[in-house]
């Protein structure tokens, strides 16, 4: 990498939040090791150090308060939450497959049962391929997912055992090799500890240190009863640490059965694939087939023979999506599409009337007391107002969007508009008086004025506006789903306050760290492009 | 040669919180086609904002421009502007500068007509190889080559060059004036030139119109700058009137200060004007054969005579 290329390299580090990284590429290119060490501890380690304080004062305060749903999550629990939100994930992956598996299956033993209707069918018979090397595909495939089944099943076979024999007749139950290998695993990492929390609450309920006897005196109990508070505090939080380790090992058996799917041979993976494009375009044509012989039924009234067999037929082709529940990718994603809608209408909205602000002062001077007046608007008051009037509106039988989705897309469009807004107004009245007079000299028509001179001229300044909306938007998202439903982050977090269990605090707090990191994301995306488009001093 | 443009008491006026304030009155100026004139006076007397009411940047507060025969109203590509600072749009490139004023100015020409003229008037500028680079990209001098030849590339009927040259190096505004000469001997288009560097006014202009202190500044003192055209550096240089006109340009500019006289009248070869103590301005307007000749002012009396074939207006103080 030569110089030049080399310094832009780092200057876009710079622009895209890593500046941070730049210290140790100029430590690799050889300069001196002292300054780039120094700046290397400025702004890594500080900050490193930082929130290592921060989880270390979060950890140990999180144990003191006990709410009706336990102890307050540490980080530790969080990160167990978020472990089982993609665990959840990986789960309904393979519960796909096996759906798409079912369905192929089903098919095939159409296919060679209704043999005979595909002679009959208009047209070329489609073609299938070698009928017995699919079945050979379709039973390898059979196989593999009986194994991923029982190891699902594993972390749920060991989760009662509280001894060595029960143990081993857990692991002798399991058919498959891997299973019983990750059953050994799973039973020697949290038996010990199982047995000990065991222990220590049957010590509790039962033993004499903690439960009065007879002949106590009422010191004694009184000593015992405070001992007892206090042991009933510290087999709490083994609780949470076994629970936490449960979480950790039953990802470990999904993670297992996801590579086990992926295991699948290519080979088998290209005659199934084979075998679903044929089925693709076989689908189609038995539908147009059936409706003919429908319509011929009825116009000479003559029965078809076969017409109950290519019904079946028809029935095993037609695609049937896999009725998964949202997880949580699905719900960022939701989120995501959600505040960008928004988003794009407040822009749409904002950056035109903007640039009339910003041209003309009369324009501004009457828009500005409206302005002024919204902009300080929570998104909980303007939801309300947008449901009943997007319900009078947006009537349609089979709707585009959601109506919980536009609910939402509207009211963020309504709180993030203003940032845009102003900033554009401003950008456009503050081009440089060289520029307008450029335009003024030139004769330039009003369209070519406002495209060639005012908009690039005011741009950073209105990416300041967006990069500001943008973030309005997302803060306001979560609450504008939340009370409209949408389902997204906002709905997630609503969920979790309604079911309370004991993960609750901790699936809340997964949803505000990952608020917290895809807003800082976006944030560094409208930055990068903010700065993509300054052109620096007039020149 | 004709009138091609005649700018008659011209006026602007400011209003302030403390009341008008005249930064221009009454500046009468006839300049003719393909005249190179070049506007010289101190700082803030008001030479910018005569050139931006020529330009139609500014408007006009009294009296009026007639440009070829017609009053002048806002601004227009007929009149080339070369900014102090060249003003170029950074996020377009070089080409793409010239090509905004050659595509409102050519809208009947073909597209490759008007590549032909961009790309003509950049190489002229000696922009052949950066034509495709931003403003960024490029140094102050080439920045404003770029300026010259988004003004020239409009075919204007007048050049307004505002102090073009002031933000350079010596070195390159010695290069760029070059530039300008050479591409003003091509076309001879009229021209109005601000500036504050004597030496330049010399090489290139055909008249200097030296302008008194504002507030309320006029036309002081023309003088005609008779060096051979085409004009070369080392000739102007050696040229024996070169350094008395110089030395009169600098006099001015460093010692004079003007007021607004009142006298309007035809004035004999040896009129003698009366002038009081500490004013003493007079503005030539001599028939083609003695202009240049300068009024001699008797600064210690209270007399000036001079030596003028006719005169439209001069002003001694009262």
């Amino acid at each position: 990498m030569n110089g030049e290329s080399f310094n832009r390299f780092l200057a876009f580090l710079k622009t895209v939040r890593l500046g941070w990284l730049i210290p140790f590429f100029l430590l690799v290119k050889g300069e001196d090791p002292r300054t780039q060490l120094r700046a290397i501890f400025a702004g890594v380690v500080v900050p490193i150090l930082a929130i290592l304080v921060f989880l270390t004062a979060w950890e140990i305060s999180s144990k003191q308060i006990v709410t009706k749903f336990g102890t307050v999550p540490g980080p530790r629990q969080v990160w167990s939450a978020w472990e089982s939100l993609m665990n959840e994930i990986r789960m309904e992956k393979i519960k796909e497959a096996d759906h798409q598996r079912r369905a192929r299956e089903k098919r095939m033993k159409n296919i060679e049962k209704y043999a005979g209707v595909f002679n009959e069918l208009p047209g070329d018979k489609p073609d299938f391929g070698d009928t017995e090397r699919n079945q050979k595909a379709l039973s390898d495939l059979s196989k593999t997912f009986d194994e991923i089944n029982e190891m699902l099943e594993v972390s749920n076979a060991i989760s009662g055992v509280s001894s060595e024999q029960e143990a081993q007749a857990v692991v002798d139950q399991f058919q498959f090799e891997s299973s019983k290998e990750i059953a050994a695993v799973l039973i020697s990492q949290l038996l010990p500890k199982e047995i000990s929390y065991r222990m220590r609450e049957e010590e509790l309920n039962m033993g004499e240190r903690f439960n009065p006897i007879e002949g106590d005196t009422e010191e004694l109990i009184a000593s015992k009863e405070s001992l007892k508070a206090k042991e009933l505090k510290l087999i709490a939080a083994e609780k949470a640490d076994l629970l936490i380790e449960r979480q950790r090992l039953t990802s470990f058996a999904t993670r297992e059965a996801i590579d086990v799917l992926n295991s699948i041979p290519s080979f088998t993976k290209s005659i199934l694939g084979k075998l679903d494009s044929t089925a693709s375009k076989v689908g189609p044509r038995l539908d147009g087939w059936y409706a003919s012989i429908e319509a011929s039924e009825i116009a000479t009234g003559q029965k078809y023979p076969n017409r109950v067999r290519v019904k079946m037929l028809k029935k095993s082709f037609e695609y049937k999506p896999y009725p998964g529940k949202d997880t949580y990718l699905n719900q960022i994603a939701t989120s995501l599409k959600t505040v960008f809608f928004g988003f794009m209408i407040a822009s749409l909205v904002a950056i035109p009337i903007g640039i009339v602000c910003g041209l003309n002062k009369t324009v501004n001077n009457a828009i500005n007391p409206l302005i002024q007046i919204f902009k300080p608007v929570s998104p909980l008051a303007w939801l309300p107002i947008v449901m009943i009037v997007v319900g009078a509106l947006y009537v349609s039988d089979d709707p585009m969007f959601e109506i919980s989705f536009i609910n939402s897309a509207i009211t963020v469009a309504l709180c993030s508009l203003w940032p845009t807004l102003v900033n554009t107004a401003v950008g456009v009245a503050s081009t440089d008086k060289d520029f307008i007079n450029v335009a003024r000299v030139l004769k330039l028509s009003w369209v070519t004025k406002i495209t060639k001179v005012v908009l690039p001229a005011s741009l950073p300044l209105v990416f300041t506006g967006l990069r500001l909306s943008l973030g309005v938007g997302w803060m306001v998202l979560i609450a504008a789903e939340m009370l409209a439903q949408n389902p997204g982050l906002g709905k997630f977090v609503w969920d979790m306050f309604q079911n309370g269990s004991s993960e609750t605090l901790s699936m809340i707090m997964v949803a505000v760290f990952t608020i917290g990191v895809i807003g800082f994301a976006l944030d560094t995306v409208m930055l990068s492009l903010q700065q993509l488009v300054s052109f620096g001093e007039a020149i | 040669m004709s009138c091609f443009c005649d700018i008659n008491g011209l006026g602007k006026t400011y209003p302030t919180p403390k009341g008008p304030a005249v930064i221009v009155k009454d500046f009468d100026l006839r300049i003719e086609e393909g005249e190179f004139i070049c506007l010289i006076g101190h700082s803030g007397c008001g030479k910018s904002t005569v050139l931006s009411m020529l330009a139609g940047l500014n408007p006009i507060t009294e009296g009026v421009i007639i440009l070829g025969g017609k009053e002048l109203a806002g601004p227009g590509p007929d009149r080339g502007v070369v900014f102090q600072s060249p003003s170029l749009l950074p996020w377009l490139t070089a080409y793409e500068n010239v090509m905004l004023g050659a595509e409102q100015v050519y809208y009947t020409a073909s597209k490759l007509e008007r590549h032909q003229i961009v790309e003509y008037y950049l190489s002229v500028v000696g922009l052949a190889d950066a034509m495709h680079k931003k403003p960024g990209e490029l140094s102050q001098g080439m920045r404003q080559r770029v300026g010259i030849a988004r003004a020239f590339a409009l075919s204007p009927r007048m050049l307004l060059l505002d102090e073009p040259f002031g933000m350079l190096d010596s070195l390159t505004r010695y290069e760029l004036q070059q530039v300008l000469i050479a591409l003003w001997n091509r076309n001879s288009i009229t021209a109005v030139m601000v500036t504050h560097d004597v030496d330049e006014a010399l090489f290139l202009a055909d008249r200097i119109v030296m302008m008194t202190n504002g507030p309320e500044a006029e036309v002081g003192d023309i003088l005609r700058v008779r060096f051979p055209r085409p004009r070369d550096r080392k000739e102007v240089l050696e040229h024996p009137d070169y350094y008395p006109m110089r030395e009169y340009l600098i006099e001015y500019l460093s010692e004079r200060s003007h007021r607004r006289g009142q006298f309007k009248g035809e004035v004999d070869i040896h009129t003698q004007i009366n002038v009081a103590r500490g004013e003493n301005v007079i503005e030539l307007m001599g028939s083609r054969e003695n202009q240049g000749n300068r009024v001699n002012l008797d600064r210690q009396g209270q007399q000036a005579s001079g030596v003028i074939s006719s005169a439209r207006q001069v002003r001694p103080g009262i």
